[in-house]
């Protein structure tokens, strides 16, 4: 109980900074997944005098010429007495540009102004109002959590300097008790940098226990199906990361607290 | 005899203000010193440089065959495992219980832990704390906290013992008793130093006596 008591600013603080970063990550893991998912279905129409040939641009992934038979079978149903080949001659060639990502609106309009300055190509269409409000809207959901994870850090970081004062005048005295009978600098720090590991492999367990939570409850699995979209979620990968980033914080704050106790005593 | 330690022309003091002035004694080895003087005299300034946790402004000053002015901090660490020191407040750590607290030179020594059991406890049972050695410091009263200290100096046998005013706080009675474990201390062979306002009234051992007056150091008998 008495452990708990002095470690729950540093426990909670680290929780806050984890649970921020695996927010952040999940969303935007969430919003690549849904990126790539509209990007699937969204391409952009050229209508061209001549055939399109050897044709790159930066996050294109195939263009695709638009198979018009179909629709002058239709014609030719309709109007018996048409020349349909006179009308072919006389079409223009229609593509479907594919992309790899979603287009931001910037490089939308890149390739647009490229595809123009092209004298053969009569026309582009981008779908572009659409396509700013889906992207505008992914855009805010990735601002959104970006800033609540610089808030959760900062509150999180005001928390851990109040821990370090309160871990400064419980641990000095004895450090300093220590010091006077010769202990080296890892004897007097042992006991800091135990807490501090154990610290971090708490808050690691209970950001588990969280997340886990969280990815398996009906209200994320509804959203998830809701947007169509599959995102697989495996939290050990992330592992790596909060090992370093809980371990790394409570260290550093140990560190702070042995050396400034360091250097009030010599 | 060998020298424990040598200061000359010691000028001690903090930052603007020098408490003692060109300052010279020796201790020998086996050597049981008061250290008498005025409130403010110097006494406790003394004894922190000695173990080092002042720096003299000049002068010479070296303990256990290092030069205190030019000691380094490993160096100084390892000094310290060679004094051990006994504070008016008995600063004993007060999350640990009492036997660990007398162990703590034994730990940094590394000494073997069945050992460090053994010797603690055969220490504790001498000054009758062996019934209390599971007990926090809190637990006990200032008479029991300051033999635990003082065992706790002794229990490693160190060079020297700087003892600041280790009776100040107690009762004649638990006075006593402290002193007579700076007595066994010496019949281990032990330098002991000890800053005190007054003399005792009868100590039944040989002993010296260094005073601080008019920020001099005078050795009286």
């Amino acid at each position: 109980m008495k452990y708990l008591k002095n470690h729950i600013f540093l426990i909670f603080a680290l929780v806050s900074i984890l649970f921020s970063i695996e927010t952040y990550l999940v969303f935007n893991k969430i919003v690549s997944t849904y990126e790539e998912k509209i990007a699937k279905n969204y391409t952009m129409i050229i209508v061209s005098k001549t055939k399109l040939d050897d044709f790159t641009f930066k996050n294109v992934s195939k263009i695709t010429q638009i198979d018009i038979e179909d629709s002058l079978s239709n014609i030719q149903k309709q109007l018996k007495n048409f020349d349909i080949d006179k009308l072919k001659d006389k079409l223009p060639y229609f593509y479907k540009v594919h992309f790899k990502k979603f287009p931001t609106p910037i490089e939308l309009k890149e390739i647009e102004t490229e595809l123009l300055s092209n004298p053969d190509i009569k026309k582009v269409e981008s779908f572009k109002q659409n396509q700013n409000q889906t992207y505008n809207l992914l855009l805010m959901i990735k601002l959104i959590t970006t800033i609540f994870m610089v808030i959760i850090l900062f509150i999180s970081f005001l928390l851990i300097v109040k821990q370090l004062e309160v871990w400064k005048f419980e641990h000095s005295e004895r450090m300093y008790i220590m010091e006077l009978f010769g202990a080296p600098f890892w004897f007097r720090s042992a006991i800091l940098l135990k807490l501090a590991i154990i610290d971090s492999i708490l808050s690691i367990g209970i950001i588990f226990g969280i997340i886990e939570y969280i990815i398996n409850s009906d209200m994320y699995l509804n959203l998830l199906s809701q947007l169509q979209i599959e995102v697989n979620i495996n939290i050990f990968q992330d592992l790596l990361i909060f090992l370093s980033i809980s371990l790394g914080i409570s260290l550093i704050a140990t560190f702070i607290v042995i050396f400034s106790k360091k250097d009030e005593v010599i | 005899m060998s020298k424990v330690v040598v200061a000359k022309d010691l000028y001690l003091g903090y930052k603007s203000e020098t408490i003692i002035e060109k300052g010279g004694f020796s201790l020998n080895s086996g050597d049981f010193v008061f250290l008498t003087g005025a409130s403010g005299s110097g006494k406790t300034t003394i004894i922190r440089h000695l173990y080092g946790e002042l720096k003299a402004k000049s002068g010479y000053l070296n303990i256990g065959g290092f030069d205190m002015m030019k000691i380094s901090k490993s160096k100084l660490t390892y000094l310290r495992r060679y004094i051990g020191i006994v504070f008016q407040d008995y600063k004993l750590i007060k999350e640990w219980s009492i036997e660990k607290n007398v162990r703590l030179p034994l730990m940094i020594a590394g000494i073997n832990e069945d050992i460090q059991h053994k010797k603690v406890s055969k220490l504790l049972s001498q000054v009758k704390l062996a019934h209390r050695a599971d007990k926090y410091p809190y637990e006990l009263s200032g008479g029991e906290q300051q033999r635990a200290a003082v065992i706790r100096a002794i229990i490693n046998e160190p060079v020297l013992i700087l003892a600041d005013e280790p009776t100040g706080n107690l009762d004649d009675y638990s006075a006593k008793l402290v002193m007579e474990l700076f007595k066994f201390a010496h019949e281990l062979g032990i330098t002991v130093l000890i800053a005190t306002h007054h003399l005792p009234q009868s100590f039944d051992i040989p002993y010296r006596h260094i005073h601080i007056e008019r920020k001099k150091i005078y050795e009286v008998s």
